[in-house]
């Protein structure tokens, strides 16, 4: 773990666990850090040294300073309850509505490079296939026909190649937007619970 | 004083909860000397106990809500880095401790006569 990626975790778990004085907590380790580094030890040393976040959040929740949590009335819940039960078909409806077009949308985009990579299957091996039949061609239907079919075979390998390298680079962005995009939806849906709860 | 010196040296294998409050005032006497900043204080007490990073953090937050240090930074290598300065509050907290102390021997006294009997 480098230096930046434990100051983003400490940041959320104190963050996550309301700990008043988080700007503080930070400054101190991304101070500490700096000296040690300083001081000569490397980066890894210094991270692999010290606690990891969530123990020194659970450090900082002195019981004079517990951590932050919000308790819900017991009537309010089970009020809460009782809404969601009656409200089930109309938001069970929605939520279903919801699942089924993010899973359209997560097909649709996803159809792009299942397309082409079909077109690259085909080109390159129906390409290759026509490219060594054209010989044979040549010795039953004459030359012209040949030199003809091994054009079309390269055109086809070429078109296939294309289609490759683009459903290769397609491939590359939408995995990335897609896990983007499913943590962002996890995200949501997770702030959303919380508020719920 | 000899005693107190001896009991130091050995906190490094002591009580955890005889330690967390021994670390305090060791935080306090480093700050009797000069002003310093985080590791610093770990380097500098390392001789006589061991105080983790995350350790420290929360003594001198404590320290600083008691009023007992405060805190001022200093531009160094193009950050700002804290430093804390030890007050008359925990000026006192240290006189109040070694004045403490003596009681704190008579016990241990009393305690080993009676293990020794």
């Amino acid at each position: 773990m480098t230096k930046d990626q434990f100051i983003k975790q400490l940041a959320a778990e104190l963050t996550r666990y309301g700990i008043s004085d988080a700007a503080n907590t930070i400054d101190y380790y991304d101070e500490l850090i700096d000296d040690r580094l300083e001081a000569g030890e490397t980066e890894a040393e210094i991270i692999a040294s010290l606690a990891t976040p969530a123990q020194i959040v659970a450090q900082l929740a002195t019981p004079d300073k517990p951590v932050r949590q919000k308790k819900m009335a017991p009537m309010l819940i089970i009020l809460i309850s009782i809404l969601l039960v009656l409200g089930s078909p109309l938001w069970g409806t929605l939520l279903l509505t919801a699942i089924i077009l993010v899973a359209l949308g997560y097909f649709l985009i996803w159809l792009g490079p299942f397309l082409g990579a079909i077109f690259a299957a085909a080109g390159i091996l129906g390409g290759s296939v026509s490219l060594v039949l054209s010989f044979f061609v040549g010795l039953q239907e004459g030359w012209i026909i040949a030199v003809m079919q091994l054009g079309i075979s390269f055109v086809m390998v070429g078109v296939g190649l294309i289609c490759a390298g683009a459903t290769w680079y397609m491939t590359k962005y939408l995995i990335r937007f897609s896990v983007g995009i499913t943590r962002w939806l996890v995200g949501m849906f997770r702030s959303r619970l919380k508020v719920v709860a | 004083m000899h005693n107190i010196v001896l009991t130091f040296e050995r906190v490094i294998g002591l009580n955890p909860q005889l330690k967390k409050g021994l670390l305090e005032f060791c935080v306090l006497a480093t700050l009797k000397k000069e002003d310093s900043y985080g590791y610093q204080i770990i380097k500098d007490t390392s001789s006589v106990v061991e105080i983790s990073d995350s350790t420290l953090y929360p003594i001198l937050k404590r320290l600083e809500a008691q009023g007992e240090i405060e805190s001022y930074r200093v531009e160094h290598n193009g950050r700002l880095r804290k430093y804390f300065h030890l007050t008359l509050v925990g000026q006192a907290s240290i006189d109040s401790f070694l004045a403490d102390w003596p009681a704190v021997m008579g016990i241990y006294t009393y305690i080993r006569e009676c293990n020794n009997d």
